[in-house]
């Protein structure tokens, strides 16, 4: 049913009440505890990380490592609070004020102050002796054993070590420094240490004692190091050598080249340090360290069945086939390989993934298991890793699809 | 007979978003109205395939700043879908609320927006008035007013503990029966029914052609109302369909008003039946799959289809917002009305068109 | 209450005979849109009987003229004019203005 004059007694209440509005800015205005205002940084706690500014949909945050500075564009900003959510040291919080009203659009540099790092930080577990971290340790090296192999280097976290294998030298950057120990747990030689400060003077630069630099025929990939006559060096037995290539990966100065068609094993003295590294990863216990029969002016090349010769060339070659178990029938080859027992496979594919040179190939769905001759080294992991014993090596026609 | 052109917008006093119609006007008369629209297309889908899903979030919260909580609850809820995820009870109640929140302040909106399009300035400054304690709600429990920022992939961000609650129903007495005497003006005076009745009318059958959705629907007597579809907590909660046999502006006015009320019922029970547990779950990976999510925003029902391929970026994200759908409408019911109810009628179906042109 | 989506796929030959049936039946047009495929568009025609949705997917290749469904459902027509100017899609038969643009861009952005 229509009536009038409805609104009056609004009209009258509001005679009487006090205003709705807010005379912002002359009043602040009304902030609640979780009010999402302006983006604040506590830099001191920041490690430049950069997620921020990664996952600011407006693009508003931009960070300089190099820097130290962490800059935000206070009118890109749009207050969603995604950097604060994402921050992996909580450093971002959102204060209840909106940035202030301004004339042009400025951005808010914060820098972090040049402070020498609090020596509390420790990033890698203790060392082998058991004892922890104290800050007043100081990084010491042993010359006589160290070989340079810049191992200490790529596993420090703040890059403070370098190591100049041309000039022989070795430097810690003190400054930079996290006692974190994390060189002295990986070099090969155990020549680092973190010992008590006051038994060592600060120095930064270590060298090791200067020897005569060989001239090489052609420009090795790496810097070269003196390697005197009678050195050390590594060797391969060839007759239990697969050349499965695992010495190679694990090389810190990819000295060693395995051409697995070729049958050769070859070994660029030059670069070579003698760290030990591919001793410990060979399974066939085929490398070993020897004074004899080292050649230091270059390549040194093994080939499968043939003397072992040295060779000034770059790369290795294949200057000789080597022998070879196949026939050549057009039908199924019969030699030495991997054989299955598809009766109790399971086609779990853990041989796959064990298999270094993804040689096995496994379908569940068409229930097959494959093996491709050609990339099979004979490594044996297959074998080991069935849980249900189904590989062999053995004398069987060289099939490369079973099926259940 | 002599015809006019007006051009109406895109810059009028009455417009919350800038539409541009030219009105070709015979006397008084509107004879044909051509839109012209764009202003405000910001490219937003084409930007889902260049952000990361997660951060994409927050862009598509800010596709419109009234029905902004929607937006960014059915982005989570379509990328649950997609994962396969069921997030947490309570946080599904937590997200009802918000809902019921953001329709009550964009529907406290709307009666202050049409009631200045009919020049009834005072009555536009009653309704803010209740509306700013319902933002003052919002932002008390989310940090923002308009934009919340307080749904995750997952669940929620924030909780809303019980004290907040209790505080949040105990305001609702007092808004419900200060509403109640608001709404009487908007139905019973004569001088605001003589602007609305028999204005801007369509029939039941044109409503299903023109597809027309929500209150535009409501009003024109079918029943569908999306939330029916239960997704966060309205499957177990109660709730009245708000329909109209009237067809024109008054009918519309009363199905907002009466969802108005249904709005407080919903947040009552959902405060009472809200169990403890997780806000949030968290989910990894990248998505890959698609979803459909259809939602009730206040101005009708928005259908979202999101298409993920197994990267950081979705490949697709389409919205379908409610207003998309009406704008239709509106071209047909403005031939034939008064040029003076223009305004009106433009208001009549809660034009987002920030939504709209995304 | 029903929540799943149905998903059908149709051919560009039948869809007006197919809404045609909709509309008889009283389903509603709840919107088309358009998703960008390797050497085409993939059109999805969304209905709605009550609750119940229905996604009717049509895989076509650039050049492909679909005729327009304004006739049946009037409300098409701006789901049709919004594909043919972002994607690109070649509608024929929308009763279209030329006066009237969607949206003011260059080309065909979403292409």
């Amino acid at each position: 049913m229509a009536g009038i004059f409805k609104f009056t007694k609004f009209a009258l209440k509001n005679l009487f009440t006090k205003p709705a509005t807010r005379a912002y800015p002359a009043v602040p205005a009304r902030q609640a505890p979780r009010t999402r205002g302006a983006v604040q940084v506590k830099i001191d706690d920041c490690i430049f990380c950069g997620l921020c500014n990664r996952r600011c949909p407006a693009d508003a945050i931009s960070v300089d490592r190099a820097a130290k500075s962490w800059t935000i564009k206070r009118m890109s900003c749009v207050q969603c609070g995604n950097c604060v959510l994402n921050c992996p040291k909580k450093c971002l919080t959102m204060e209840g004020a909106y940035s202030a009203p301004d004339i042009e659009k400025r951005n808010e540099l914060f820098r972090k102050a040049e402070a020498p790092i609090p020596a509390v930080h420790t990033l890698a577990p203790a060392p082998a002796d058991g004892k922890a971290i104290a800050p007043d340790r100081v990084l010491v090296i042993d010359m006589t054993s160290c070989v340079l192999c810049g191992l200490c280097a790529r596993r420090c976290p703040t890059g403070a070590l370098n190591v100049d294998r041309a000039a022989g030298t070795w430097t810690v950057d003190r400054t930079a420094c996290l006692q974190c120990g994390n060189c002295v747990n990986g070099c090969p030689k155990k020549s680092l240490a973190l010992v008590p400060e006051k038994d060592h003077p600060t120095v930064e630069t270590y060298t090791k004692n200067a020897a005569p630099q060989v001239e090489s025929v052609q420009a090795p990939a790496a810097p070269i190091t003196a390697q005197p006559a009678g050195t050390e060096g590594i060797t391969v037995d060839l007759s239990t050598c697969i050349l499965c290539g695992l010495c190679v990966r694990r090389c810190p100065t990819s000295a060693i080249a395995v051409d697995r068609k070729a049958g050769t094993w070859a070994i660029n003295r030059q670069s070579c340090v003698v760290c030990g590294n591919c001793l410990d990863v060979c399974h066939k216990h085929s490398l070993s360290k020897t004074t004899e029969g080292i050649d230091t002016s270059g390549v040194q090349v093994y080939t499968k069945t043939a003397e072992p010769k040295a060779e000034p060339a770059p790369a290795p070659t294949a200057p000789e086939p080597s022998a070879s178990t196949e026939t050549t029938a057009p039908d199924t080859p019969v030699g030495n390989g991997i054989a299955i027992n598809m009766d109790t496979c399971v086609l779990c594919g853990l041989c796959a993934k064990k298999c270094p040179t993804a040689a096995i190939a496994v379908d569940r769905a068409a229930k097959t298991w494959s093996i491709k001759r050609e990339d099979c080294v004979l490594c044996g992991n297959c074998i080991a890793a069935c849980p249900k014993k189904s590989l062999s090596e053995d004398e069987i026609p060289l099939l490369e699809t079973y099926t259940k | 007979m002599k015809r006019t052109i007006v051009p109406f917008g895109p810059q009028h006093p009455v417009l919350p978003e800038p539409i541009h119609l030219d009105l070709v006007l015979e006397d008084e008369k509107v004879v044909e109205a051509i839109p012209s629209f764009g202003f405000i297309h910001r490219g937003m889908e084409d930007l889902a395939s260049k952000r990361d899903f997660n951060d994409y979030l927050y862009v598509v919260e800010r596709i419109c700043g009234i029905c902004s909580y929607m937006h960014g609850m059915s982005y989570c809820e379509g990328a649950e879908r997609i994962f396969g995820v069921e997030i947490p009870d309570r946080a599904k109640y937590l997200r009802t609320i918000w809902c019921e929140l953001s329709r009550l302040h964009s529907h406290l909106l709307w009666l202050g927006l049409l009631a200045d399009a009919f020049g009834f300035e005072a009555l536009f400054m009653q309704s803010w008035r209740i509306r700013e304690k319902i933002l003052d709600m919002v932002e008390d429990s989310t940090g923002g007013r308009l934009i919340s920022s307080v749904n995750l992939i997952g669940g929620v961000a924030r909780d809303m503990d019980r004290e907040m609650l209790a505080g949040f129903v105990a305001q609702f007495d007092k808004m419900e029966s200060e509403l109640r005497s608001l709404t009487k003006v908007f139905l019973k005076d004569s001088t605001v029914r003589a602007r609305l009745f028999e204005v801007g009318a369509l029939t039941k059958t044109d409503a299903i052609l023109y597809g027309a959705v929500g209150p535009m629907m409501r009003a024109s007597g079918i029943e569908l109302d999306t939330r029916k579809l239960g997704y966060a907590a309205y499957g177990d909660i109660d709730f009245d369909i708000i329909t109209s046999s009237g067809c024109d502006s008054l009918a519309r006015c009363e199905v907002r008003i009466g969802e108005i009320f249904q709005s407080f019922r919903i947040i009552r029970q959902a405060v009472d039946k809200i169990p403890d547990g997780e806000i949030y779950i968290p989910v990894k990976g990248n998505p890959k799959g698609e979803a459909t999510v259809r939602v009730e925003q206040p101005r009708g029902e928005a259908l979202y289809y999101m298409k993920a391929n197994g990267t950081r970026n979705l490949e697709r994200f389409r919205v379908r917002t409610p207003t998309f759908s009406n704008i239709y409408s509106l071209l047909k019911i403005l031939p034939g009305a008064q040029f003076a109810d223009v305004p009106l009628l433009i208001l009549t179906i809660d034009p987002c068109i920030s939504c709209t042109e995304r | 209450m029903p929540n799943k989506v149905e998903t059908a796929s149709i051919g560009p030959a039948v869809l007006k005979q197919y809404m045609k049936e909709a509309a008889a039946e009283g389903c509603r047009l709840v919107q088309i849109h358009a998703n960008r495929t390797s050497d085409g568009y993939q059109l999805i025609y969304s209905i709605a009987s009550g609750y119940h949705l229905i996604n009717l997917e049509m895989v076509i290749s650039e050049d492909t003229e679909v005729e327009s469904i304004s006739g049946i459902y009037p409300a098409a027509q701006l789901y049709e004019q919004e594909m043919a100017e972002l994607f690109g899609v070649r509608i024929i038969g929308i009763p279209e203005d030329p006066r009237v643009k969607l949206y003011h861009v260059q080309g065909h952005p979403m292409k």
